[in-house]
């Protein structure tokens, strides 16, 4: 199969921690991988560094974008060689990277992101947070859209459209009008999948989805996501903590611990992998 | 360049540089422990300016110089620490889980209010004090005189005192150490019972006191002051906070040092019209290029 | 709760009202400083103490009055369930109730017609209110839409001023010209600065944009040879298709206001001229506004205000963003500025200090962040009020910044909260009935 992302020999650190050391894995097309660990095992730290919030000290990350190959740390920017003043190209790149560059990036590229503690456009309305994500599709001609003209309806309606649609799929089509910040906890986790969903990524990371979910609530979450990434093409990149839900829907697991994979697989092949074993319940094992 | 307008540049700067480090404190003090700028901070030694010269001029010339010091120095950092408790109170306190934007907003208002208070109470006009201490000391340099007066001594000792006081307080006592704790963590403080509220006002009092310690002294060492005052040198001493390191008090006081120096030096030798503007570039320049200070440390963006 | 204890709290509150407010205002209400003495007696303290413990009494039994009567209404019924599962139909914003459009439209009506009778003295001040309305719509999109509290906004304004006033002098450029010209400069200054604070946050951001205010200021008040300094600058009265509202025309064989329709001269007449277009130029901007505000642009700085990282992971460029919410503000305060030069026929630094900031941000904060309405009324109020209540004028700025403090806590969201769009989806007629 295709691998979309290809993670090589990250590593980061904050001042002298060492939170990621030399990880190493592959996310493939069409998959839901998980990533899973123990508290503090740097998942979180991965997943900022894939969608371009951190920028890792070394390392490769490849992502398979929607027109072409990315390198994701390229897109964040780079400190200066004075090599490049000699290159008109490496200047510009510098130039360009450096003032315009940035996650969102990484974003338009075709990675988009849920976060730990969800993320909202609070005082917004359920609709408006779905529209804002759809900022890179509408037509952002002021002219066009104080006269009213066609080009610009046509591609706003077409943003309403899939708005409106997305809702429907999550269940929240009654609430569009609400405030995003007075939805329940479950909907408004729903709402920021969907959102994610808007930016039409090829990649979707979900950081715990689950978390502060009810078994109820947790096994719709899976259908869901199953879902999604049938209808929507999507790949899924999870990390959760919920590990019945996480063998459930995953097709391959990365385990990480202490800043290392330790283990990769198939749900089957992790929860028999010793390693795993002793880093979830201490060293005995 | 004249030596002997160097070192007098140098000294002016010592003793500016002094008093934009003790009001400083007030800024970083407050910042470190709930993120906002106090913007009425400068407003509060401009208070503390013109309680000063009222003590001083009710005490007439009935008392002696020292005593009338003395007494104008307790009566106006008591004075102007209940002011600050008071400012917290009335319209910070209850903003605590505003928004970001609403406790700055408000201190914006303070500080109109404040402005205008005085200025109503007392009139737009500049307001003066007679000279308490004459005198000073007096150096031949290089074929010039450098001079330096008895109260700009006293400047430079009595803020480097303040300062040491506040900082073996902040580093030694239970109180401090309340201190510190809430300012890494104010939830994790209330919940091992520290009374965060109770450290947050006694922050913004000891700041208020500090303000006006430099009040006094700068009141006593110019001699003339109006309503306006604090404005300007409100940004300037929050120029020093940042300089050196928001949050950190021997970085307030080192940062009011290096502006202070840096500030007369450019008046003296380049232009004495953009002082001011100088200041202000200063501070642009290090928010931008080091936010963190000199001896801050580097805010990570949690995501 | 009984009333006993009730009673013991406001009297607990009140005297700690009195002692503070008698120990902080209380020497400065007392006594006034006159050379080296002083005057006055302790009376005035007590006086002053005493009126804010009763105000404090006071404000305590509504408080507790009003939570007596609150019912709970949260939550559940707020919006109706919408019937159609349709997704296909027009759609359609509606972004102000019934009663805004209403006010709004009863605003215009008045503004039009109130020349008419109000004479000279109504014309000015109805043109500092439009400048204010300007002013306040143009920081309403940096603070109250993108969330990006700027302290210098004055700093465009002066921009815009002196941008006429001195284009006039040495590019010879007139009052239509000057007006791009000045949207323009102003907006590039505006993403000159929003370029380094780009990375800040709230506050850092705030005493960045308030030094750039200051520095500009000093600037003008310092370049002697270029700005006249303090003496400030003369700026040209503005013209109509070459036509000049003075009293002869200044180049030669130019023919003035009156002399071309044969009226007798008055100064009316420029008055009336500019509070005309600036009219024009209040509605175009508010057209726009209100549009923008529907619009992704508009969207993208409110959800920029919201959450930057969220912002980011859905690809959204914060740079860009924020640089438009930074040059689209400046450029109106731009426009502003230009009026204000061109109807006071004179500037100087004073008039752009930090005060008139503070003054464009009260109007921001009173009326509502983001709200367009409430900009609106709040900067009509703020300007209209002092003129009527001339004999506490003294005491205006003590309004504004007691209202500012109030406003913070009592309501955040201004007097007209801004009020979210709502959609309307019109199904598509069926044509063919079954």
């Amino acid at each position: 199969m295709k691998k979309l992302l290809k993670i090589e020999n990250l590593c980061v650190s904050f001042g002298g921690i060492k939170a990621l050391q030399g990880v190493t894995f592959d996310v493939e097309e069409g998959t839901i991988t998980a990533l899973i660990g123990p508290n503090g095992a740097g998942k979180t730290t991965v997943f900022n560094c894939v969608t371009g919030f951190y920028k890792a000290q070394s390392g490769q990350l490849e992502f398979e974008g929607k027109s072409h190959k990315v390198d994701i740390s390229k897109l964040l920017g780079s400190t200066f060689h004075w090599q490049q003043l000699f290159s008109p190209k490496g200047l510009k790149d510098w130039l360009r990277y450096n003032v315009f560059g940035g996650s969102h990036l990484v974003a338009q590229s075709g990675i988009a992101r849920t976060f730990q503690n969800i993320r909202l456009f609070k005082d917004m309305t359920v609709l408006e947070n779905l529209l804002v994500a759809q900022h890179q599709n509408v037509s952002k001609n002021v002219l066009a859209s104080l006269f009213g003209l066609n080009s610009f309806t046509t591609k706003e309606n077409q943003a309403l459209e899939r708005g409106l649609e997305l809702l429907e799929i999550f269940s929240l089509g009654e609430y569009r009008d609400r405030l995003a910040g007075e939805l329940s906890y479950g909907m408004q986790r729903r709402l920021e999948i969907a959102r994610a969903l808007c930016i039409h990524p090829k990649l979707i990371c979900l950081d715990e989805p689950a978390a502060g979910l009810n078994p109820n609530e947790t096994a719709d979450l899976s259908a869901l996501i199953m879902k999604i990434r049938r209808d929507f093409n999507v790949t899924v990149f999870v990390i959760e903590h919920d590990m019945s839900m996480v063998m459930k829907i995953s097709d391959h697991i990365v385990v990480l611990d202490h800043g290392k994979v330790i283990a990769r697989g198939t749900p089957e092949e992790v929860k028999s992998n010793r390693t795993v074993i002793s880093a979830y319940l201490g060293e005995e094992g | 360049m004249d030596s002997h307008i160097l070192i007098q540049q140098l000294a002016n700067g010592l003793v500016l540089g002094s008093t934009y480090g003790l009001i400083a404190v007030g800024y970083t003090m407050v910042y470190g422990i709930i993120g906002m700028i106090n913007f009425a901070h400068g407003d509060i030694y401009m208070v503390s300016a013109y309680l000063t010269a009222l003590v001083l001029a009710l005490l007439g010339a009935s008392v002696s110089p020292v005593v009338a010091l003395i007494v104008a120095f307790v009566l106006v950092v008591g004075l102007t620490a209940v002011f600050g408790f008071s400012i917290e109170r009335i319209a910070y306190k209850p903003l605590r889980k505003s928004p970001r934007l609403a406790p700055l907003i408000s201190a914006i208002g303070v500080s109109l209010i404040l402005q205008n208070y005085v200025q109503i109470t007392q009139g737009a006009r500049n307001q003066a004090v007679p000279t308490l201490i004459p005198g000073g000391l007096e150096w031949n340099v290089g074929g010039g005189v450098v001079g330096i007066t008895w109260v700009q001594v006293m400047i430079i000792i009595v803020s480097q005192l303040a300062m040491g006081a506040l900082t073996w307080m902040i580093s030694r006592t239970a109180l401090g150490r309340a201190c510190r704790a809430t300012e890494q963590d104010p939830k994790m403080a209330a919940i091992l019972g520290i009374n965060t509220d109770r450290i947050i006002a006694i922050v913004f009092t000891l700041g208020a006191a500090m303000a006006a310690v430099a009040g006094v002294l700068v009141t006593l060492n110019y001699g003339s002051f109006d309503f306006s005052i604090g404005f300007v040198t409100g940004i300037k001493a929050f120029t020093a906070a940042v300089l050196g390191g928001i949050g950190s008090l021997p970085g307030a006081m080192i940062g009011g040092l290096l502006l202070g120096l840096s500030e007369s030096l450019f008046s003296g030798f380049v232009n004495s019209d953009y002082k001011d503007v100088f200041a202000f570039s200063l501070l642009v320049l290090v928010l931008i290029f080091k936010p963190s200070g000199l001896l801050g440390r580097p805010q990570v963006e949690k995501v | 709760m009984s009333s006993r204890n009730q009673l013991m709290d406001y009297i607990k509150q009140g005297l700690t009202t009195f002692f503070l407010s008698f120990i902080t205002l209380g020497p400065l209400a007392a006594w006034q400083l006159q050379g080296y003495e002083v005057s006055g007696s302790i009376l005035r303290a007590f006086r002053v103490s005493l009126a804010l413990a009763v105000l404090r009494v006071i404000i305590m039994g509504i408080n507790s009055r009003r939570q007596n009567n609150k019912r709970e209404v949260k939550g559940l019924g707020l919006h109706s369930k919408v019937g159609s599962r349709s997704l296909s139909g027009i759609f359609q914003w509606e972004n102000h109730n019934q009663g805004t459009k209403l006010l709004l439209s009863a605003a215009l009506f008045v503004a039009v017609i109130a020349p008419m009778f109000g004479g000279n003295y109504a014309l000015t001040v109805g043109i500092t209110a439009f400048i204010y309305v300007l002013l306040g719509l143009g920081l309403n999109i940096v603070v109250g839409l993108a969330g990006l509290l700027d302290l210098g906004f004055v700093a465009f304004y002066a921009v815009g001023a002196y941008s006429y006033a001195l284009g006039a002098e040495h590019l010879g450029i007139g009052f239509w010209g000057a007006i791009p010209f000045a949207a323009g400069l102003a907006a590039f200054l505006g993403c000159l600065l929003a370029f380094p604070v780009l990375r800040m946050h709230g506050d850092y951001l705030a005493i960045v944009t308030l030094g750039f205010g200051e520095i500009i200021r000093l600037i003008l008040n310092n370049w002697l040879e270029f700005t006249g300094g303090p003496n400030g600058i003369k700026a040209p009265y503005p013209s109509l298709f070459g036509l000049e509202f003075t009293r002869s025309a200044r180049i030669e064989d130019g023919t003035t206001f009156h002399e071309f329709l044969g009226i007798e001269y008055s100064s009316d007449y420029r008055y009336m001229f500019i509070y005309a277009t600036l009219l024009l130029v209040v509605a175009c901007t508010i057209f726009a506004v209100s549009k923008l505000k529907n619009m992704s642009i508009g969207r993208a700085w409110e959800a920029l205000r919201e959450d930057e990282i969220a912002c980011r992971s859905l690809g959204i460029n914060h740079v860009t963003v924020k640089l438009s919410a930074f040059a689209m503000g400046a450029s109106i305060a731009g426009v502003a500025g230009v009026f204000f030069a061109a109807y006071q026929g004179f500037i100087n630094p004073t008039s752009f200090s930090f005060f008139e900031s503070a003054l464009i941000l009260a109007i921001v904060v009173l009326g509502g962040l983001g709200s367009i309405p409430g900009v609106i009324m709040a900067a009509i109020v703020l300007t209209v009020l002092p003129e009527l209540l001339r004999q506490f004028a003294e005491y205006r700025i003590l309004i504004f910044g007691i209202s500012m403090v109030v406003m913070m806590i009592w309501k955040p969201r201004g007097m007209m909260a801004n009020v979210r769009g709502r959609l309307k989806v019109k199904p598509i007629r069926q044509s063919a009935k079954t």
